[in-house]
Formats: structure tokens, C-alpha cells, sequence
């Protein structure tokens, strides 16, 4: 659905040079500290900025080249990005049954409802929350192919994000040819609803996974001097000092547990391999 | 465009102070000014009015959001010379119709052939005045537009004072002047329909050319 191949996109201070791809089917999120270089990736997949060098394909066709109709397929919810703030639930769904021939006006309303929006007040009244909800709701208003979300869940309280995360699953659920591609700094958010991974750091993706296997496979491993000393370091990929001795990051969970009993091993997490990749020694 | 058109109609209906405030000066100027000024004002009032759907497009990234609809940035501009052209002439038919009935009302006799073919002359000053704003608005937004239209004009004017007050007028000018004082009427209707039209196209162009190099 999405490919972007040696994408360069260069500003006075910050340089952008990545490649991804999305398939159809998939939940992909997108994950790195602030300022990495997510929401430029998600600009140039919307063509919304130029690229400097390398191509950004969405369904086939050139980013920036994309028509009306192309776009109807895309679902977008951007972070404190909509309509006017002086318009109303009522007005919007009225402006995007004009907008998108798939739009169902009956079903999006009757989702507001259950998402206690009211439809006649404007939405700069909504708290966080309920606009953040919203916005969602008017990406998957239409039956979009794919849903493109940066942070969607930012800012949110737990039951509002376990919401919109229930939303996007039962979306994903009803059609096997959607995707998803998500951003957001909630790393359990993430675990719950993506098939794979890439992280960005410094405008390059240092990390593309599944996510199982980052579950499954990455861990941390506590060790003292000593203990460092005897590891194996070739399955390590980045170490940390720490106060104890050492942090070692490894994508071989199960070696290092039947050969090191005596180290202490958890389970790797998102969280875990962005503090580690952005920080830790190699 | 629909779209984008029912969007805009639907923040000008939301400000219905706005609203009201216009049909009351509309009243009070057509009470107690002269016919075409009040024409003039109030068309050029009510397409300020809807110019101001930009400034709600700029705010809280709105431009960011609605270039991820279904639609392309050339439709945005023709969508707003639409919207603005629309608003201006409602506005200018409006004042027509204020014009005739407060006339009938204040037992003023109006020849209706004369006041319409006057007050046409401000459906082009409306063009030409959308004509400039528009790109200039799309370009550095609606308050740095605005800042730079008033330097621009005021630029012209004081350049324009300087040098007629130092120098005596061009020798072309007087037989420029006699030549025009002798062109008909219609001549002048025409020439200013394929000026308007040609700044029209010019001006749309521009816009488009502006709403297409934009970064969001």
C-alpha cells in the first residue's frame, strides 16, 4: 500500500533518509523520541511535503501526485490537525458526505453517539479526549484502505485510549486488505495492535521488526562486571552502563537463558528498545 | 469542491452575529447614503466576510488536515475564488434590491436601467479586489497579506505623489486624455469585462501556482 524507497527530505537542522514499506493487512507502527523524524515520514506519505531526493508511493501513485480519488481510500487522523474548532459534529458529517462517495452519515453519528459526542456543539468545546476521538471516528468514517493516525491516542486517559484502540481493531477486523500505519509514544498501545515495527532515530529507521519477535525474542540482560566479562557478546546489540554493572540488549532471549542461568534476563519492550537503540553503546 | 464549499458556507453561517451586524449596516447605510456608495460597500463588505474562511483554515493546522481529504490543492483555490465571487454578488444583488425598496420607501424615484448598469461597474472592482487578496492571502496568510497590501499601497500612492509633484505631467498625457474622453461608453464596458477577466485568470493561475509549491 505504501512504499518509500531512500526517501530524503533535508531541513537546515535536521536530515531525513529512510525506506519502508506497507504492505496490505498490516498494522505498522511507527515509533522514535521527538523530533526522530515520524511526522515528517507521515507528511511526505501524504503529500503534503516535497521530498529532496527518492520516492513515496501510496497505492502505486507518486505521493504528491495523488487525486481526489486516490485519497478517498485513505483514512487521516492527525494530531491537533481538523476541521474548525466552530464546527460541529452535525456540519461535519454533512461536509464529508460531499467529501467521500463511501461516506455513511447514519453510522458515523450513530458512532459519535456511542462516543458520547454531542453533534450540535462545536468541537473547540470537546475536551481532549472526545477530539481526539473524533478525529479517528472521521478517518474511519469512509471505508479507507488504509488509516494513516499520528498519535492518535496522545493525551488521552487510559479508558478513552483502550476506546480508540478497540476502534481500530474492529476496523482492521471487518476488511483483511486494511492497513493501519500508526505513530504514537505509548509503547503498549503499540504492542497491543501492530504486526511490526520501525523505529526512527535521527531521521533514520535503526529498527524493523514484528513485533511478536520483539516480544518474543529482544530482552535485557542485567549483569555485574564479572558477569560481563564471561557473556557472549555476539548476539548483544547495544550495551549500558548502569550502576549495577551493566544493561545488554539482545535479540536472542533464548540463548541467553539456556547458557546463562545465573543473569538476570526481562523480557524485552518497546520502551526498552528505543532507551537502548537511542542510547546504549554498541 | 462541494466539500470544501459546504465546509466554508457552514462557518459563515456559524458567526450569525456577523450576520446580523452586516444586514443592520446595510439598513442603516441605505437609510441615509447615496445609492451606488452603499453598492459598493456592501458588496466589497460581504466578500471581506467570506475571505475570512482562510483565516479558519489557517488556524489550528486546519490547512494540514484538509489537504488529507479528497481533494487537490488546485480545487482548494477555485473553491475559494467561487465562495468569494458567490458571497460578493449575493451581497451586490441584496444591496440592489435594499436600494430600490428603501428608494420606494423614501418616495425616491430610481430608473432601474441606470442604477443596474452602475452598479455592474462593482461586480468588476469585486473581481479585481478578490483578484489581489486571494494570492496575496494564500502566499504569507491573512495577517501578514493584509500588513503587505496596506505597505504596497500606501508605497504606490507616496511614489505616485512624489513624482507628480516634481515633475510636470508627461507630454502623452493630454492627448491620452483627449482620445479617452472621446471613447464611448461601451468601448470602456468592454475593455474593463476583458481587463477584469484577464486579472482573473492571472490571479487564479498565481494561486494555483502558490497552493502547489505550499509545504504543511
Amino acid at each position: 500500500m505504501i512504499t518509500v524507497k531512500n526517501l530524503v527530505k533535508n531541513y537546515e537542522d535536521f536530515n531525513l533518509e529512510i525506506s519502508m514499506e506497507i504492505p496490505s493487512g498490516t498494522v505498522t507502527g511507527l515509533i522514535g523520541k521527538n523530533g526522530a523524524g515520524k511526522s515528517t515520514t507521515i507528511k511526505s506519505i501524504l503529500g503534503l511535503i516535497k521530498p529532496d531526493g527518492g520516492e513515496v508511493k501510496v497505492f502505486g501513485t507518486e505521493a504528491s501526485k495523488m487525486k481526489a480519488g486516490d485519497k478517498e481510500a485513505l483514512g487521516v487522523a492527525l494530531s491537533d490537525a481538523c476541521f474548525s474548532g466552530e464546527l460541529a459534529v452535525d456540519d461535519i458529517a454533512k461536509i464529508l458526505k460531499k467529501m467521500y462517495r463511501a461516506f455513511d452519515a447514519d453510522a458515523f453519528l450513530k458512532k459519535c453517539k456511542q462516543m458520547k459526542l454531542p453533534k450540535d456543539k462545536s468541537i473547540k468545546a470537546f475536551s481532549t479526549g472526545m477530539k481526539a476521538k473524533l478525529r479517528v471516528l472521521i478517518a474511519m468514517s469512509h471505508k479507507a484502505k488504509l488509516l494513516i493516525l499520528d498519535e492518535p491516542t496522545a493525551g488521552l486517559d487510559v479508558e478513552a485510549r483502550m476506546d480508540i484502540l478497540d476502534m481500530l481493531r474492529d476496523y482492521i477486523s471487518e476488511d483483511e486488505e486494511r492497513s493501519i500505519l500508526i505513530t504514537s509514544h505509548i509503547s503498549s498501545d503499540l504492542e497491543g495492535i501492530c504486526d511490526d515495527i520501525y523505529m526512527i532515530h535521527d531521521g533514520r529507521v535503526i529498527l524493523h521488526e514484528d513485533t511478536d519477535t520483539i516480544l518474543a525474542q529482544y530482552a535485557l540482560l542485567k549483569v555485574d562486571e564479572h558477569q560481563m566479562e564471561k557473556l557472549d557478546q555476539q548476539y548483544i546489540l547495544k550495551t549500558k552502563k548502569e550502576a549495577f554493572g551493566y544493561t545488554c540488549l539482545t535479540n536472542q532471549k533464548q540463548y541467553y537463558m539456556e547458557n546463562y542461568p545465573d543473569v538476570v534476563i526481562e523480557n524485552g519492550r518497546i520502551d526498552d528498545l528505543i532507551l537502548m537503540l537511542t542510547g546504549g553503546k554498541r | 469542491m462541494a466539500g470544501l464549499l459546504e465546509k466554508d458556507v457552514r462557518l459563515l453561517l456559524r458567526r450569525k452575529q456577523t450576520l446580523i451586524l452586516f444586514v443592520v449596516i446595510s439598513l442603516v447605510m441605505g437609510m441615509s447614503m447615496d445609492g451606488a456608495f452603499v453598492v459598493g460597500y456592501i458588496t466589497i463588505l460581504c466578500s471581506v466576510y467570506s475571505l475570512s474562511t482562510l483565516s479558519f483554515d489557517e488556524a489550528e493546522n486546519g490547512f494540514l488536515f484538509l489537504m488529507t481529504l479528497p481533494v487537490e490543492r488546485k480545487t482548494y483555490v477555485y473553491a475559494k475564488y467561487v465562495l468569494c465571487t458567490a458571497a460578493g454578488v449575493l451581497a451586490w444583488m441584496f444591496s440592489l434590491v435594499l436600494l430600490f425598496v428603501l428608494g420606494a420607501v423614501k418616495g425616491i424615484t430610481l430608473n432601474p436601467a441606470e442604477e443596474l448598469l452602475g452598479a455592474t461597474v462593482f461586480i468588476m472592482f469585486l473581481l479585481l479586489f478578490l483578484d489581489l487578496m486571494l494570492p496575496l492571502q494564500l502566499k504569507f496568510g491573512m495577517e501578514k497579506g493584509r500588513i503587505i497590501l496596506f505597505v504596497a499601497a500606501g508605497g504606490i500612492a507616496a511614489i505616485a505623489s512624489v513624482i507628480l509633484m516634481q515633475t510636470d505631467a508627461p507630454s502623452w498625457v493630454a492627448p491620452l486624455v483627449e482620445t479617452l474622453d472621446r471613447t464611448s461608453p461601451a468601448v470602456f464596458a468592454l475593455a474593463g469585462i476583458a481587463i477584469t477577466l484577464l486579472a482573473t485568470a492571472v490571479s487564479v493561475f498565481c494561486s494555483v501556482h502558490i497552493m502547489e509549491n505550499k509545504e504543511f
